[in-house]
C-alpha cells in the first residue's frame, strides 16, 4: 500500500536529505546513504506492481488536468533504477575522492548532489510539462553549481557558459509550454497526446521544446556547453554530469517523441541525422585531444549521438539498442571518468604527456577502466556491445546503409581514442615517481567496471522487460 | 549436469586460472605457475572427457539468451574438438616454455593473465554454436592478445601491438556488419552441417550474401593474415617468443582461419558456396597468400621474421583446402589446422630457445648451431621438413591430402600452387639448416657449458612438439590421428553427397 | 488588435530579441542581462494568455511565479560566477 506513494517519496527523500546535508557537512555522505538505501527499497518495491500495471499518484487529491499525477511505468522505473545505480557508483566515488583529496568542495558537493537526485526522480515520474520544467531546472542548477565547485578559472568559465546555455534552453522549452497549453488547456501529456493536433503553433510549441532539449541533451552542434564544463569539473562532478544530468533531457525528448507519435517526422529524422553527426564528430575530436579529461568528455559527445539515432531508425528493436546504451553509459561513462580522476591523482597530470607510465601506479584503475572502456567502443562483453548489435540491426533492417557505416566507423573512432589513454599509460617509465591514488578509489573503478560487464549478459533482458512494442515507435517492423 | 555443462567448465577453466593469477601477487611465482598449469592439465583432461563424448555420439549444448532470440551458445562437434584438443595440448606445453623463458622478466602476473584469458577465448571461438557467439570471442581473443604483444613496453613492441590492433578491429568492424546482416536475412545463423541457409533465403537474396560473404571472410582473414591484410603479423613479431609461438599456431591466426572454414561449411553450406561461386574467392586469395607469403620469406634475414612469413604462407592451406570442392580438399585443410599448429609452435619454441640462450636472433649469424644446440635445432629441422612436406613428418599428409582435393575437384592449377610453394618452402628453409648443420660455427664460440645446450624449460617443450610433429605424419593413417578426424569433418559435411 | 495580441507578440519580440542577443554579445554579464530579457518576454506572454479569461487563469500565474523563482536563481548563479571570474582573473571576457 506504499507503493503508491512511491513517486513523490522518490524525489522528497533526496531533497530533505539535501537539506539536512547543508547543515551538517560532515554528516553528509551518510545522509545520502540513507537516501540512497531508502530509494532503493522504494524501487524494489515497486518492481512487483510494476509487472501489472502503471503506479499513479495524484498531488493533494486533485485529478488532472487541473491537479498534478504523477506516473511510473516501467520505463521510468528503469530510468529510476539504473540512475540509482550510477549514482550510488557515484557517491561511493566521490566519499573516497574528498576524503583522499581533501578538497575544499565537499561542502557544497553532498547537497548538490542530493539536489540533483531528486531533480532527477522529479523527471522522470513527472507526467506534465510544467512539472518536468521544475526539475529540469533543478537539475540545471545543481548541474552547474557541480560544475563550479572545481573552483579553478577554467571552471568557472565552463560553469558559466553552462548556465547560459541551460538559461536560454529553459526559457525556449517555458515558451513552448505556455504555447501548448494556451492551445489545449493543459499541461498533462497523456491529455496533450490526445488533444493536439499537426496545427502550426503546436508544432511550433514542439520545435522549441525539442530545441531546449538537445541543448540539455548536447546534441551536436549545440553540445558547445559540454566538452570544458565536463572536462574542467572535479572527478566526481564529472562523473556525474555526463553519465546522468545530461540522460534527463534524452529521457524526454523519447517521451515526448513516443507520446506525440512523432514517427517519420522532420524534427525525428534531424535528431537522428545529428545523431550520426554527433557520433562522428565527437569522436574524431576525441581522437584529436590530449587531455585525458577531454577525450571522455568528447566521448559523451559520440556516445549521446547513439541515443538520437533512434528517432531516425526507429522501430522497437532501434529503441530496445537506444535504452540499453543509455544505460550502459551511464555506468561506462561514470566508470572512465573515475578512472580518469584516479589517474590524475596518481601522475598529478591530465595529459597524455602526463600520465604516461601511470599503468604501474594503478593497475586496478585501468583494469577497471578497461572493462567500462569495452562498452563504450561496443565490444563484447558490455551492454554497449548488444545496444549496438541492436541499433545495426534495425539500421540493415530498415536499410538505412549510412547509418551502418556511422555504427562501424563510431565504434573504430572510440576504440581509438580510448586506447590512446591505455597506450600512454602502458609505456613504461622506470625512473618516473607517481603518487598512490588509494586502493578504494581503484575498486571503485573495478566495480564499476564489473558492472559494466555484466550489462553485456543482462542488459537484454532488461530492455526486453519494458514492452516498447505497444508504444508507437515507427520504423520498418 | 556436470557432463552437459561441459562446454562452461572447458571456458571457466582458463578463465578463472586466469583471474586467480591476476589477483595474486607480481613476487608469487610458484603459487602462480602452479596454478597455472593445474588450470592447464584440467583443461587437457576436460577436452578429453569431451572428444570421447562427441566420439561417442554425445551432444554437449548450451546456451544463454543474451537479447531476444539471439543466444550466446556453446556446441562442441567433430571440428570444434579438433582445435579444443590442438588449444588445450599447446597452452600446456606453451605455458610450461614460457615460465622458463620470462624468468627473469617483468610484469609475469599481467602476461600469465592475459596468456589465460586468450586461450579461453580461443576455447570460446572453438565451442562457438553460431555466428553471434563466434564474433563475441573472436573481439574478445582481439583485446586479450593486445597486452601480450605490447608486452615488453619499448617502443617497438607498443607499435606493433598497435598496428595488431587496428588490423584486427577492422577485420571486427567487417565482420560484425556481416554478422547483423546475416541475421537480419535469416533470423540467425546456427552452426550447422551443411550449411546454415535455407533455399529460399538464398534464393532471394543472392546478392546480398555474397556481399555479406566477402565481409565475413575479409572480417575473419585479417586474423588468418590473407593477402592483403597481412601487414601486422609480421610486425607483432616483437612479442616474446612464447606469444609469438602461440599467436601463429593456435589462437589469433588459427581462430581466423576456423572463422572462414565454418563460414564456408556450416553457415553457408559448402554446395551452396560452390554454386554460388564464392570458393572461387576463397581459392584464389589463399594461392595468392600462398605464393606472396612464401616469397617474402625468402629475403628475411630476421629468423623470427622468416617464419611469420612463413606462417601467412601456411595457414592458407587451410583456407586452400576449404576452397577445393570435395572431400579430400576438405581433410587437407582442416587437418592442417593441427599440423600447422604443432610444426609451427616447433619452430618458435625453437627460435625462441637459440634466442635466448645464445642471443641470435638473425639467419646469418647461426652457423654451425647444430654443434652447440643440437636438440633445439634438430627440433628446428624436424619443423622445417614438415613445413617443406617431408613425409613422414605432419606437414606431408596435408599436402597429400590437398592434392588429391586439387584433383579431385579438377582444380589442376592448385597443383602448380602446391608445387611452387613447396619449392619455395624448401627455398627459405634448407639454406638454414644448411647452415646450421654443415657450416663451421665462427672461431672462439665454444659449447657453451656441460650437460643440457639450454634449460630444461625451454628445451623439452620443443622437443616435444617436434616429436608430436612426427607422430602425427607416422601415424597419419592411425586412429584418432588429426587425419582420421578431419575425415570424420568431411564425412559429415559432405554427408549428403558421398 | 486585441489586448491578447499585443501582449504576446510584445512577449514573443522580447523572447526572440533576447535570444538574439545572448547569441551575438561576446560578454557573459551581457548574455546573462540579455537571457533576463527573454525571460520577462516568456512571462509577458503567459501573462497575456492568463488575461484571456475572466478571473485571469491561476494555472498560469502560478507557472509565471515559478518562471520568475527559477530565473532569479539562474540569474543569481550566474551573477555569482561571472564575478568570481572578474575577481580571479581581473576583466570580464568570459
Amino acid at each position: 500500500m506504499m507503493v503508491e506513494h512511491t513517486p513523490w517519496l522518490l524525489t522528497a527523500v533526496p531533497l530533505l536529505m539535501a537539506a539536512f546535508a547543508m547543515l551538517s557537512a560532515r554528516l553528509a555522505p551518510y545522509l545520502a546513504s540513507v537516501s540512497t538505501l531508502i530509494c532503493g527499497t522504494l524501487l524494489l518495491q515497486a518492481l512487483e506492481p510494476l509487472s501489472q500495471e502503471t503506479i499513479i499518484h495524484t498531488l493533494g487529491g486533485h485529478a488532472a488536468p487541473l491537479g498534478i499525477e504523477l506516473y511510473l511505468d516501467r520505463l521510468s522505473w528503469m530510468m529510476l533504477a539504473l540512475t540509482w545505480l550510477g549514482g550510488a557508483l557515484c557517491s561511493l566515488y566521490a566519499f573516497f575522492w574528498f576524503r583522499s583529496t581533501g578538497h575544499a568542495g565537499v561542502a557544497g558537493f553532498w547537497p548538490l548532489w542530493l539536489g540533483l537526485i531528486g531533480g532527477m526522480n522529479a523527471l522522470f515520474v513527472s507526467g506534465d510539462l510544467f512539472n518536468l520544467y521544475v526539475a529540469l531546472e533543478v537539475i540545471g542548477i545543481c548541474a552547474v553549481s557541480l560544475a563550479a565547485l572545481a573552483q579553478s578559472r577554467e571552471a568557472i568559465r565552463a560553469a558559466t557558459n553552462y548556465l547560459l546555455a541551460t538559461y536560454a534552453a529553459s526559457l525556449a522549452y517555458l515558451f513552448g509550454v505556455g504555447i501548448l497549453y494556451g492551445l489545449y488547456g493543459t499541461m498533462d501529456w497523456r491529455l496533450l497526446a490526445t488533444l493536439a493536433q499537426p496545427e502550426a503553433p503546436a508544432l511550433l510549441a514542439a520545435g522549441l521544446m525539442i530545441a531546449a532539449l538537445a541543448i540539455k541533451a548536447a546534441l551536436f552542434p549545440l553540445h558547445f556547453w559540454l566538452p570544458s564544463a565536463h572536462a574542467t569539473a572535479l572527478p566526481p562532478v564529472s562523473a556525474i554530469l555526463s553519465a546522468l544530468a545530461i540522460k534527463g533531457a534524452f529521457y524526454l525528448l523519447a517521451r515526448l517523441y513516443i507520446q506525440l507519435e512523432m514517427p517519420g517526422s522532420l524534427p525525428a529524422l534531424l535528431l537522428g541525422y545529428l545523431g550520426a553527426a554527433a557520433i562522428l564528430y565527437g569522436g574524431y575530436q576525441a581522437l584529436m585531444a590530449h587531455n585525458i579529461k577531454r577525450i571522455i568528455a568528447y566521448s559523451t559527445v559520440a556516445q549521446s549521438g547513439y541515443f538520437f539515432l533512434i528517432f531516425a531508425i526507429g522501430g522497437a528493436m532501434a529503441w530496445q539498442g537506444g535504452f540499453l546504451q543509455l544505460y550502459s553509459h551511464i555506468i561506462a561513462k561514470a566508470t572512465l571518468f573515475f578512472a580518469v580522476g584516479n589517474l590524475a591523482l596518481a601522475a598529478g597530470s591530465v595529459t597524455l604527456e602526463g600520465i604516461k607510465g601511470v599503468a604501474r601506479a594503478a593497475p586496478l584503475t585501468l583494469f577497471g577502466a578497461a572493462m567500462a572502456a569495452l562498452s563504450i567502443a561496443g565490444l563484447p562483453p558490455s551492454g554497449g556491445f548488444l545496444a549496438k548489435w541492436l541499433l545495426l540491426q534495425s539500421a540493415i533492417e530498415g536499410g538505412a546503409w549510412h547509418f551502418v557505416a556511422v555504427l562501424a566507423i563510431g565504434g573504430l573512432l572510440s576504440a581509438a581514442y580510448l586506447f590512446k589513454i591505455f597506450r600512454y599509460a602502458l609505456i613504461e617509465q622506470p625512473e618516473k615517481r607517481f603518487n598512490d591514488p588509494g586502493v578504494w578509489l581503484g575498486w571503485v573503478v573495478l566495480l564499476g567496471g564489473f558492472i559494466s560487464l555484466l550489462f553485456g549478459f543482462v542488459g537484454g533482458q532488461s530492455v526486453a522487460w519494458f514492452d516498447l512494442s505497444a508504444l508507437s515507435l515507427g520504423g520498418a517492423s | 549436469m556436470i557432463a552437459s555443462l561441459l562446454p562452461l567448465w572447458i571456458l571457466l577453466t582458463s578463465l578463472v586460472g586466469g583471474l586467480i593469477i591476476f589477483a595474486l601477487r607480481e613476487g608469487a611465482v610458484w603459487p602462480r605457475t602452479f596454478v597455472n598449469l593445474a588450470a592447464a592439465v584440467v583443461k587437457i583432461i576436460l577436452v578429453g572427457w569431451m572428444v570421447y563424448g562427441v566420439y561417442h555420439g554425445e551432444d554437449f549444448a548450451i546456451g544463454y539468451e543474451l537479447l531476444p532470440g539471439i543466444d550466446l551458445a556453446f556446441r562442441a562437434d567433430a571440428f570444434s574438438v579438433l582445435f579444443l584438443v590442438l588449444s588445450a595440448i599447446l597452452w600446456l606445453i606453451t605455458t610450461i616454455y614460457a615460465v622458463g623463458y620470462l624468468e627473469h622478466a617483468q610484469n609475469r602476473r599481467r602476461f600469465f593473465g592475459f596468456f589465460s584469458l586468450c586461450v579461453t577465448a580461443t576455447m570460446g571461438i572453438a565451442l562457438s554454436a553460431n555466428l553471434l557467439t563466434f564474433l563475441f570471442f573472436y573481439e574478445l581473443l582481439t583485446l586479450a592478445t593486445y597486452p601480450l604483444i605490447a608486452h615488453r613496453g619499448t617502443a617497438a613492441s607498443q607499435r606493433g601491438a598497435r598496428i595488431y590492433l587496428a588490423y584486427t578491429l577492422f577485420g571486427g568492424a567487417l565482420a560484425l556488419v556481416g554478422t547483423a546482416w546475416l541475421y537480419v536475412l535469416t533470423g540467425g545463423v546456427d552452426f550447422t552441417t551443411g550449411g546454415a541457409l535455407s533455399e529460399g533465403v538464398i534464393a532471394s537474396h543472392g546478392a546480398a550474401l555474397m556481399v555479406i560473404f566477402a565481409l565475413l571472410f575479409f572480417g575473419f582473414g585479417v586474423k588468418a593474415a590473407i593477402v592483403p591484410f597481412h601487414g601486422w603479423l609480421p610486425v607483432a613479431m616483437i612479442a616474446p617468443a612464447p606469444v609469438s609461438a602461440l599467436l601463429h599456431a593456435v589462437a589469433v591466426v588459427k581462430a581466423g582461419a576456423f572463422g572462414v572454414v565454418r563460414l564456408v561449411y556450416d553457415v553457408y553450406g559448402i554446395v551452396p558456396s560452390f554454386e554460388m561461386g564464392l570458393l572461387t574467392l576463397v581459392g584464389i586469395v589463399a594461392a595468392v597468400t600462398i605464393l606472396y607469403g612464401s616469397f617474402l620469406a625468402l629475403f628475411q634475414d630476421e629468423l623470427k621474421k622468416r617464419l611469420a612469413y612463413s606462417t601467412i604462407s601456411q595457414v592458407s592451406y587451410i583456407l586452400l583446402g576449404t576452397a577445393l570442392f570435395g572431400p579430400m580438399g576438405t581433410v587437407g585443410g582442416v587437418v592442417h589446422l593441427v599440423h600447422q599448429g604443432i610444426m609451427k609452435i616447433t619452430l618458435f619454441f625453437a627460435a625462441g630457445n637459440i634466442a635466448e640462450t645464445l642471443h641470435i636472433h638473425r639467419i646469418s649469424q647461426m652457423q654451425g648451431i647444430g654443434r652447440r644446440m643440437p636438440l633445439t635445432m634438430a627440433a628446428f629441422s624436424v619443423g622445417a621438413f614438415g613445413m617443406i612436406g617431408f613425409p613422414l613428418v605432419a606437414g606431408f599428409a596435408t599436402k597429400w591430402y590437398l592434392g588429391l582435393g586439387a584433383i579431385e575437384a579438377e582444380a589442376y592449377w592448385v597443383l602448380g600452387v602446391l608445387a611452387l610453394s613447396t619449392l619455395l618452402n624448401a627455398a627459405y628453409f634448407l639454406p638454414i639448416l644448411y647452415k646450421a648443420w654443415f657450416q663451421k660455427p665462427p672461431k672462439g664460440v665454444q659449447r657453451p657449458h656441460q650437460g643440457l645446450e639450454s634449460s630444461g624449460w625451454l628445451l623439452w617443450p620443443t622437443v616435444i612438439t617436434a616429436l608430436l610433429s612426427v607422430a602425427a605424419g607416422v601415424f597419419a593413417g592411425a586412429d584418432h590421428a588429426p587425419v582420421y578426424w578431419a575425415m570424420i569433418v568431411a564425412r559429415l559435411e559432405y554427408g549428403g553427397l558421398l | 488588435m486585441s489586448l491578447f495580441w499585443l501582449f504576446a507578440l510584445s512577449g514573443s519580440g522580447l523572447f526572440i530579441l533576447g535570444l538574439l542577443a545572448t547569441a551575438f554579445r561576446t560578454r557573459a554579464l551581457e548574455k546573462l542581462i540579455a537571457l533576463n530579457i527573454a525571460g520577462s518576454g516568456v512571462f509577458l506572454f503567459f501573462v497575456a494568455l492568463a488575461g484571456r479569461s475572466d478571473p485571469p487563469d491561476p494555472v498560469l500565474q502560478a507557472m509565471v511565479l515559478t518562471g520568475i523563482v527559477v530565473s532569479v536563481a539562474l540569474t543569481g548563479l550566474g551573477a555569482l560566477l561571472i564575478r568570481r571570474q572578474m575577481t580571479e582573473g581581473g576583466g570580464d571576457d568570459g
